[in-house]
């Protein structure tokens, strides 16, 4: 165990650390208060996850709108998908239909692993989930969108699985969507105009 | 496929500030959207079959199942 910090201690703070490194260390402070006149120190402000909607899937589309910009990063989880007829789930951000979602995607169909990686979309490609609410052919997915409120390109990350007509379907895809406007709005949407959402539930966080 | 001729697939709009939710019928805009994407659905699983047809004429003609094509790709 040592202390460490000289110019902390000046400010009543003595650290406490095992090694060197900062991160092994606590911070004890003095307070008259308590009947040592010492106490932990608050530690720093860290992230952290607030959820900003619960969103059930219904209809064709579900858009979750006005999305707070006062976040780091953006992160999308989607959990107990099902459709009316065998169909894909894909996502837009800030409803832009423009070809302008790029990404590659590797998937793992059953034992097989494949690579695909499509000229521009005009979508982001999520799942393929299958027409029943059986707890394993139902689809799951997470989308994480970095500094999604910087006026830059943005990326994302994409995991999936779902369980399609013949198969069940891990994917990973990681890919860029060309905008350089805050993302305020995602939308997520059966592929075939005619199909709708039997189940699901979006949940969308902002992380700090 | 004319999504106007069918009953109208239903949208959802959610406001994440307020909790507002509006379901309603899509909008002219947002059918000739689907319109596009069925299209761009049609052609890609057409794209898909082709391949699929292309795939199964070379195992026809070299006398051998899918199986057996894994095989001899180590796959």
């Amino acid at each position: 165990l040592s202390r460490h910090n000289p110019k902390q201690d000046r400010q009543n703070r003595q650290q406490l650390c095992l090694g060197l490194a900062q991160s092994h260390c606590v911070s004890i402070v003095a307070d008259s208060a308590t009947a040592t006149g010492l106490k932990w120190d608050t530690p720093a402000a860290g992230g952290g996850m607030t959820l900003l909607s619960t969103t059930s899937l219904t209809g064709n589309s579900v858009t979750i709108s006005s999305i707070s910009g006062s976040y780091k990063h953006l992160y999308i989880y989607a959990r107990d998908i099902s459709l009316s007829t065998n169909d894909n789930v894909n996502v837009r951000l800030n409803s832009d239909s423009g070809s302008n979602y790029s990404f590659s995607r590797i998937r793992l169909s059953d034992t097989t692993l494949t690579g695909y990686s499509p000229a521009t979309l005009t979508y982001i490609e999520i799942l393929e989930a299958i027409a029943s609410a059986a707890w394993n052919e139902e689809g799951f997915f997470e989308l994480t969108i970095p500094r999604y409120t910087e006026n830059e390109i943005k990326a994302f990350w994409n995991n999936a699985i779902g369980k399609g007509p013949t198969s069940k379907k891990s994917d990973w895809r990681h890919g860029s969507f060309n905008s350089t406007s805050a993302i305020s709005s995602v939308t997520v949407f059966a592929e075939a105009g005619g199909t709708t959402f039997s189940s699901g539930t979006v949940y969308v966080y902002g992380v700090s | 496929m004319e999504y106007h001729k069918m009953s109208k697939p239903q949208v959802k709009i959610v406001n994440a500030e307020t909790g507002e939710e509006v379901t309603r019928d899509a909008n002219a805009e947002e059918l000739a959207q689907m319109e596009i994407d069925a299209i761009n659905v049609a052609n890609r699983k057409a794209e898909a079959a082709t391949k699929e047809a292309q795939r199964q004429a070379i195992l026809d003609r070299l006398g051998i199942t899918s199986e057996e094509a894994k095989i001899l790709l180590g796959a």
